[in-house]
């Protein structure tokens, strides 16, 4: 499912005091199957483009156009842009609300009229997707500790099954061990079934760790969209709008700042210990 | 200042059988001390949080704060102003529709004289470097402007340590910069003690001191730099180790030979600049 975004502008609070740009002229394409890191500031237009993008709010003007759906047409039937593109906001687990696990993920295929042994199966495919077992359905999500309520809630979005899904920082808050499983969920996601996936993240480290392509938003503008490397390897203009690259990035920035390359598009700790093997055992055989 | 002896604590759970969460904690925190605690969801370090100001109270053992122990009712109101805490949600500390008289909350149900609090409000809002902003609606700031503001509600207490529960949790990278700089001069300027419960390893690295509890007991106590060299044990446990500290332990794993306590990028720098020498 690709997704193609032209030209588009939308500002907040038109004609009142708290007018604010929140995307001036931003034009993209996704193509189907990428694997996308949106990175920017609090404040800088991420929550608003990811908004845009499965119709809750339409942009004003310039086209949003999701597969074969205009977005920004009158005549579209917003369910179906609903179940194809899947958002997971932020602290997610706020939005439990049913009695059981089983109820609460089940809210949405129901919604769009699935029927109760379509259900149960999509459930039973879902579940194992974010690393539930199917003991827990029958609880309360209430009941359920904070990383288990978070998977829940994406097991929620996950069971309409969209092609393209979003997350706004879905590892917020969470311990390292909670941050690497919903991660590699993700990922799994991506690579078995060809979802595309934008990760909206404040850690360069994991998306440096994940995805394949990175879009920076700064101020309402799209400043850069590019692979990992390409992006981390300018440093300095990350810096100046309020953004970090990965701390192995900035080593290998500032060896290169004191004669030694180590090469460009290193942001992994892996690549950097087969650069850095490469580069003194190198040397040793000279 | 701060002394936890054989501390423990449970609670029941859903089918009524009671669960340890501390078990036999015993620490001690001196005065001026910037003390980072990590510890996985669920290890237990929140209910530890929870015992410095008697929002919990000791199933077994006692916590004493400046020789008070916080299981007398009758000193609850001097423990509690004596150590002030700062929660994960900006959104939820705030309780008034102007920054300052949010700040100026505290001191009022302490009934500190009108003057008195006019002069700690200021001095609060100066100390987190929100003075400019003591006429806006708290809910028009960022994340990382509106945890200030509540860390300038509890220095208006004027409290001797103060306890924060994974303050930046919820921030972006500028808020997080802002709080964490606002800690480290709370503690260098103002010396007061900070207990900071945290999974960022990169905050804890800027603690003096590290303590690691693991499944309700402490498992380490030291400076971060002991404690961060231990990387395959604290990655068994669920944490993790700044970037720079990762990459110094593979090089050593492969063979390199560099210092095995690196901290921080500079440090990491330096030691692969003098490999490739």
């Amino acid at each position: 499912m690709s997704i193609t975004v032209e030209n588009v502008c939308y500002t907040y609070g038109k004609g009142s005091p708290f007018e604010k740009k929140a995307l001036d002229n931003v034009s993209f394409h996704i193509e189907d199957g990428d694997f996308i890191g949106l990175i920017g500031h609090t404040g800088s237009g991420k929550s608003t483009l990811i908004q845009l993008l499965n119709g809750l709010i339409k942009p004003d003007s310039g086209k949003v156009i999701v597969n074969e759906y205009d977005l920004t047409s009158e005549k579209i039937d917003m369910k179906k842009v609903r179940s194809t593109v899947g958002i997971v906001f932020q602290y997610p687990e706020y939005q439990l609300f049913e009695e059981t696990v089983y109820k609460d993920i089940a809210f949405g295929p129901a919604n769009l009229g699935k029927s109760d042994e379509e259900i149960s199966a999509i459930i039973e495919d879902v579940l194992p997707l974010v690393g539930l077992s199917s003991d827990i359905l029958d609880k309360s999500p209430f009941e359920l500790s904070g990383g288990q309520k978070r998977r829940v809630a994406i097991a929620g979005v996950l069971a309409m099954n969209p092609r393209i899904l979003i997350l706004d920082e879905p590892t917020a808050g969470l311990d390292p061990a909670g941050r690497n499983d919903i991660l590699s969920c993700i990922k799994k996601l991506h690579d078995k079934k060809n979802v595309t996936v934008i990760l909206v993240s404040h850690s360069m480290e994991d998306v440096a760790n994940t995805v394949n392509k990175i879009m920076v938003i700064s101020d309402a503008n799209l400043i850069a969209f590019d692979t990992v490397g390409n992006v981390f390897s300018d440093s300095e203009k990350l810096k100046n709008i309020g953004l970090n690259v990965p701390q192995v990035t900035r080593i290998v920035n500032h060896l290169r700042q004191k004669g030694i390359e180590l090469g460009s598009g290193i942001y992994t700790v892996e690549a950097a210990v087969e650069a850095i093997k490469k580069r003194v055992r190198g040397n040793d055989i000279c | 200042m701060i002394e936890v002896k054989d501390l423990t604590y449970s609670y029941d759970n859903d089918e009524g059988v009671s669960e340890i969460v501390l078990k036999e904690i015993n620490l001690n925190i001196k005065k001026g001390e910037f003390v980072a605690v990590l510890g996985h969801n669920g290890s237990g370090k929140s209910t530890f949080a929870k015992h410095l100001n008697a929002i919990y109270l000791p199933l077994g053992g006692k916590v004493v704060i400046d020789g008070i122990d916080t299981s007398d009712p009758d000193k609850l109101w001097d423990i509690r102003s004596m150590v002030g805490m700062v929660f994960q949600n900006p959104d939820n500390q705030i309780v008034a529709s102007i920054v300052e008289e949010d700040v100026a909350f505290a001191p009022e149900n302490l009934s500190v004289p009108p003057e008195e609090i006019r002069k700690r409000v200021d001095d609060a809002l100066e100390a987190v470097g929100m003075s400019e902003y003591k006429n806006h609606a708290p809910h028009m700031l960022s994340g990382g402007q509106k945890q200030r503001v509540a860390i300038a509600g509890i220095i208006a207490m004027k409290p001797d340590i103060i306890v924060m529960d994974e303050p930046t949790a919820m921030l972006d990278p500028i808020g997080r910069r802002e709080v964490i700089k606002t800690i480290e001069d709370l503690n260098q300027k103002f010396g007061i003690t900070i207990v900071l419960i945290t999974h960022n390893m990169d905050e804890a690295v800027k603690a003096q001191r590290v303590v690691v509890i693991d499944a309700g007991r402490v498992l380490i106590d030291d400076t971060p730099r002991n404690v961060f060299k231990n990387v395959e044990m604290i990655r068994s446990i669920g944490l993790d180790v700044p970037q720079a500290t990762m990459l110094a332990h593979e090089l050593i794993k492969e063979g390199f030979d560099i210092r095995d306590d690196v901290l921080t990028v500079d440090e990491c720098t330096e030691e692969i600049y003098k490999l490739c020498q």
